[in-house]
């Protein structure tokens, strides 16, 4: 009633319009094959998303989360893993993991983590997984199961980003954002860090090779004040054997600048963006096997261990639904499609 | 609330008819300085200007400048919680950041970054505010593309006294306040106090699309203090002298936007602020005078959230600030009423911070606004005017603008103007020296904007008055921080911005201004024209944060001591992303406000009681998403005069 009075009101005295935006809808896929695309959002504008490519039909399903559950996914969208025909979504400003079907694109199931900034997850059975807390040094132990946090707070490095399961053993990148250089390494038995490697500065993502080595991408430092402080980034490769780096595959600041994200394929091949655009590498060899396999730059990328497919994510000006392009194994634009704001995390369903 | 609302109506009404002679005039004939740096007749002047008097500043609801010119038309006031909040003023679809504050006609902006916080800027020392909308650079210079508002202190003692005032309301807020004017030997002296604090833990509604939860605002307390003298003085017959000192600090949490039913708000954000004035004004004759302003700024700000840590360290940002200027100018009265005002301004501007290069601004600049009158069957008057500045960092413009205002004669009651000029805005050092990504390549962005209208007046059962205009500012070279590459961003020359529209205004008073209502409304385009990466969506799209539609219905009524004011405001809805996704809005609003005081004398004690009730019918609403604002809260207060 009330709100009817002063709407008579509004329109009696001033006459302004009550111009109201059409609406949109988006359809929600039975698929639960295919590339899903999480978008972070803006920073603030609790417009993160979820969006589906088919690669066989080329079609694109956008919004897909809150298309199937009337509500948006949150604020800044971090990660998204796969696991027990779910998926696993870390909503960064939101504090909460997004547990979705893929089946039926519904919430199973929210985990609340007040305060906690969660950043990357890492599954490694049905009772365990780690979530790192960007702003707080620390990872979080729970069931991915129950959804319970079984450890609060294990304390590691600064800033701790991506995760890697090897050997029995968790690896936490300690990325400090380039000001720090340990990866934590934290017995999953009774969730304690049993020791810190000391990589390049920046370690920042990380994953596990053919070889069953831990590769982990390091963006080296950057100081804005004055670049003749910077150091370079590398590609350090961790023997889990003897959890020190065994080898290293350098990105000279000059050639490559800081490289930024990774994804590892099966074959051994590594890419990741520099300078040059996507650059690729061999863990097996420990060498860069091509300078500018694509000249493009991005915002994520991700291969497809099938295919050797490379998908890669760019987020235009981080402001409006970003692009997401597919390229062949030799490189060639097969694809491109729009999907959501900030696309920074793709994810292959098989 | 109809019931209440008619009530009140009724109330002032009844009595209105006994009310004793009004001194006040025709808003519309108020003189004012800051239209074109001469005394004019506000009617007369080439576009728009608003004037908030003593009276009007005594009639809001609240205590800082936000709360005062939030009901102007042209301007969209945003606001990110409650009292002490971050709240910034758009003019005519612009960002804040083209809204250039001065006091007593010298910049309030700081070099650093080009907005001003009116949350933590007190009515307590002000006597009038002056609303220009649209552009100015030609006659201020740097910023003033959406408009200015000139904020001008308390300035001539008329008799010694002293007051005290104490508020207190909801959600704990609590104010004190003393004044002292005194007057010695042709010295005027006048000094004022004033402390605020708030916890600010105001209810609201979240809702994650799962639960909805009603939550108590967290980490959003706030305290204040500003003290501000003044020492005047004519000291020979035609030279006045005028000293004053404004110190302030304000302490508050800065919270975040609440993403779900656990606030983790630490973050807070210390402002101090000194600002020290000198003017001297010479009448060397009735047709020159001759004045010399100087002033000093200190402006630090220090802002920490131990809850984020980045690379082990909390941020813990520190910005130092610091303003001087020297401003000779003359006025000078020709034939026939024409006038010429000329001047140059020196700053220099420094900044110092842990998250900017050191760096200094040297500005040297020259204007001339003049004001030319032909009386024949028309009266017309022209406002050619030009400013040219130059800076050691970055260029300078130069700034034309003419106005112009034409009346018939015979009829002097309607009168149609227009004004067209050219106004920038310079990078701020932010833009320039921010040490991750500051680009001092910059330039200035570049403006055009004109605007056409009408006002009239016309005294018929009461007083009414009314203007109208349309208005177009052209903004190119628009600086947007872009991503780089990697974590890196930085400022581009890169964006267009075209926002028209227009604004209305309607006034009628009765009874002697015994009952005086006003209703004003803007309708803005705020548009991005340019397309800054390829198949560019958000191109052709609105502003998002800025309304389309505003209006205000403004009532007061008043009888004898008894006086009461409500406000009511619409805004349509907001876009909150850039590429205007319909689904992603802040919905369109309506609030009343009201107030109701009484003046009472005892013992040659005047006292004024007042009540202020804000968002009388519990509007839930933001404007900025996720930040809440409060619903129906309260103030009670008393002022005595001695």
């Amino acid at each position: 009633m009330k709100k009817y009075v002063l709407l008579v009101c509004s329109l009696i005295l001033f006459g302004c319009s009550k111009e109201s935006p059409a609406d949109s809808s988006n359809e929600l896929p039975a698929n639960t094959k295919g590339v899903f695309i999480l978008n972070e959002g803006g920073f603030g504008k609790v417009n993160a998303s979820l969006s589906l490519y088919i690669p066989d039909s080329h079609k694109v399903y956008q919004n897909i989360f809150e298309t199937a559950n009337n509500r948006s996914l949150g604020d800044v969208a971090n990660d998204m893993i796969l696991f027990d025909n779910k998926g696993y979504i870390v909503v960064q400003n939101s504090d909460k993991v997004e547990v979705v079907s893929l089946e039926t694109k519904k919430s199973l199931g929210v985990m609340s983590l007040p305060g906690k900034t969660p950043n990357k997850i890492l599954i490694i059975s049905t009772s365990k997984g780690y979530i790192t807390n960007l702003y707080k040094q620390s990872v979080t132990a729970f069931n991915p199961s129950t959804l319970a946090v079984l450890k609060d707070s294990i304390a590691v490095g600064n800033n701790p980003q991506s995760m890697a399961y090897v050997n029995g053993k968790v690896y936490v990148c300690n990325s400090g954002y380039g000001s720090d250089n340990t990866v934590s390494v934290i017995n999953p038995t009774n969730d304690s860090v049993v020791k810190a490697i000391v990589t390049a500065a920046g370690p920042s993502e990380i994953g596990v090779d053919k070889n069953g080595k831990v590769i982990i991408l390091c963006t080296g430092y950057s100081d804005w004040s004055n670049s003749a402080n910077d150091t370079p980034g590398n590609i350090s490769i961790v023997d889990p054997a003897v959890d020190s780096v065994v080898q290293t595959i350098p990105f000279s600041l000059s050639q490559y600048g800081h490289p930024m994200k990774m994804s590892l394929s099966t074959s051994g091949d590594g890419f990741t963006f520099t300078n040059k655009g996507i650059t690729k590498f061999n863990t097996t060899s420990g060498t860069i096997t091509a300078e500018s396999y694509i000249p493009k730059n991005g915002y994520t990328l991700k291969v497809d261990n099938d295919n050797g497919e490379l998908y890669v994510g760019d987020a235009m000006d981080f402001v409006q639904n970003g692009l997401m392009y597919r390229y062949s194994k030799q490189g060639n634009l097969q694809d491109s499609m729009t999907v959501g704001i900030i696309p920074g995390t793709i994810v292959i369903a098989k | 609330m109809r019931i209440f609302f008619f009530c009140v109506v009724f109330f002032c009404s009844a009595f209105a008819e006994d009310l004793p002679d009004s001194t006040r005039l025709f808003k519309l004939n108020e003189i004012v300085v800051t239209g074109n740096r001469l005394l004019t007749e506000s009617r007369k002047l080439s576009s728009s200007v608003q004037v908030l008097d003593s009276l009007e500043l005594h009639s809001v609801n609240g205590s800082s400048l936000a709360d005062a010119v939030k009901f102007q038309h042209g301007i969209f006031l945003s606001s990110y919680g409650s009292t002490g909040a971050l709240q910034t003023a758009s003019l005519r679809g612009l960002a804040s950041d083209y809204t250039l504050i001065l006091i007593d006609g010298e910049r309030f902006n700081t070099f650093q970054i080009g907005t001003v916080d009116l949350g933590i800027f007190p009515l307590s020392n002000v006597e009038r505010i002056e609303i220009v909308n649209g552009g100015n650079s030609a006659l201020y210079g740097a910023d003033a593309v959406g408009g200015v508002i000139n904020v001008i202190t308390k300035h001539a003692v008329t008799e010694n006294s002293l007051s005290a005032k104490y508020s207190l309301g909801s959600f704990n807020f609590q104010s004190y306040g003393i004044e002292a004017a005194q007057i010695v030997h042709k010295i005027f002296l006048r000094a004022n106090l004033s402390i605020e604090r708030a916890a600010n833990n105001f209810p609201f509604t979240f809702s994650d699309g799962l639960q909805t939860q009603q939550l108590k605002r967290e980490g959003a307390d706030y305290s204040s203090k500003i003290f501000s003298g003044e020492i005047s003085s004519s000291v020979t017959e035609n030279i006045f002298s005028r000293l004053s000192l404004r110190l302030s600090e304000a302490d508050r949490g800065q919270p975040n936007a609440v993403m779900n039913f656990i606030q983790n708000n630490r973050a807070r954000i210390l402002d101090k602020n000194a600002f020290l004035t000198f003017k001297t004004d010479w009448s060397h004759s009735q047709e020159n005078i001759f004045s010399l302003q100087s002033s000093y700024q200190y402006k630090f700000q220090n802002y920490s959230d131990p809850a984020l840590r980045i690379g082990g360290k909390n941020v813990d940002a520190v910005y130092y600030n610091q303003m001087i200027s020297l401003t000779p100018s003359v006025q000078t009265s020709f034939d026939g009423g024409n006038k010429l005002f000329a001047g140059i301004e020196l700053v220099r501007g420094i900044i110092s911070s842990n998250e900017l290069y050191p760096r200094r601004r040297d500005q040297f600049s020259a204007y001339v606004s003049s004001q030319f009158e032909i009386q024949n069957i028309f009266n017309a008057v022209f406002y050619p005017a030009v400013r040219y500045d130059t800076y050691s960092d970055v260029n300078g413009d130069f700034c034309p603008k003419i106005g112009i205002n034409i009346g018939v004669t015979s009829f002097e009651n309607i009168r149609i103007r227009a004004s067209y000029g050219k106004n920038y805005r310079i990078p701020t050092f932010n833009d320039l020296y921010w040490i991750e990504g500051g680009n001092p390549n910059l330039h200035a962005e570049r403006s055009l904007s004109g605007d056409v209208g009408i006002i009239g007046s016309v005294d018929w059962i009461g007083k009414f008055e009314a203007e109208a205009a349309y208005f177009s500012i052209q903004t190119k070279d628009k600086i947007v921080w872009k991503p780089m590459g990697g974590t890196l961003w930085s400022p581009v020359n890169i964006s267009a911005v075209s926002s028209t529209g227009i604004e209305a205004n309607v006034r009628s008073s009765f009874f002697k201004d015994g009952i005086i209502i006003q209703w004003n409304y803007t309708l803005t385009n705020s548009i991005k024209t340019s397309a800054d990466v390829p198949n560019d969506a958000t191109q052709g799209k609105r502003i998002p944060y800025l309304p389309k539609e505003t209006a205000h219905l403004l009532f007061t009524g008043s009888f004898q001591n008894v006086s009461c004011n409500i406000r009511y405001s619409f805004s349509s809805f907001l876009f909150t992303q850039a590429d205007n996704n319909p689904q992603k809005i802040l919905s369109a609003y309506s609030t009343i406000d009201g107030n109701i005081s009484f003046q009472f004398s005892a013992l040659g004690v005047r006292s004024t009681a007042k009540l202020e009730i804000n968002n009388l019918t519990n509007e839930e609403y933001t404007f900025i998403l996720n930040y809440p604002v409060p619903l129906r809260n309260y103030r009670f207060s008393i002022q005595t005069t001695i």
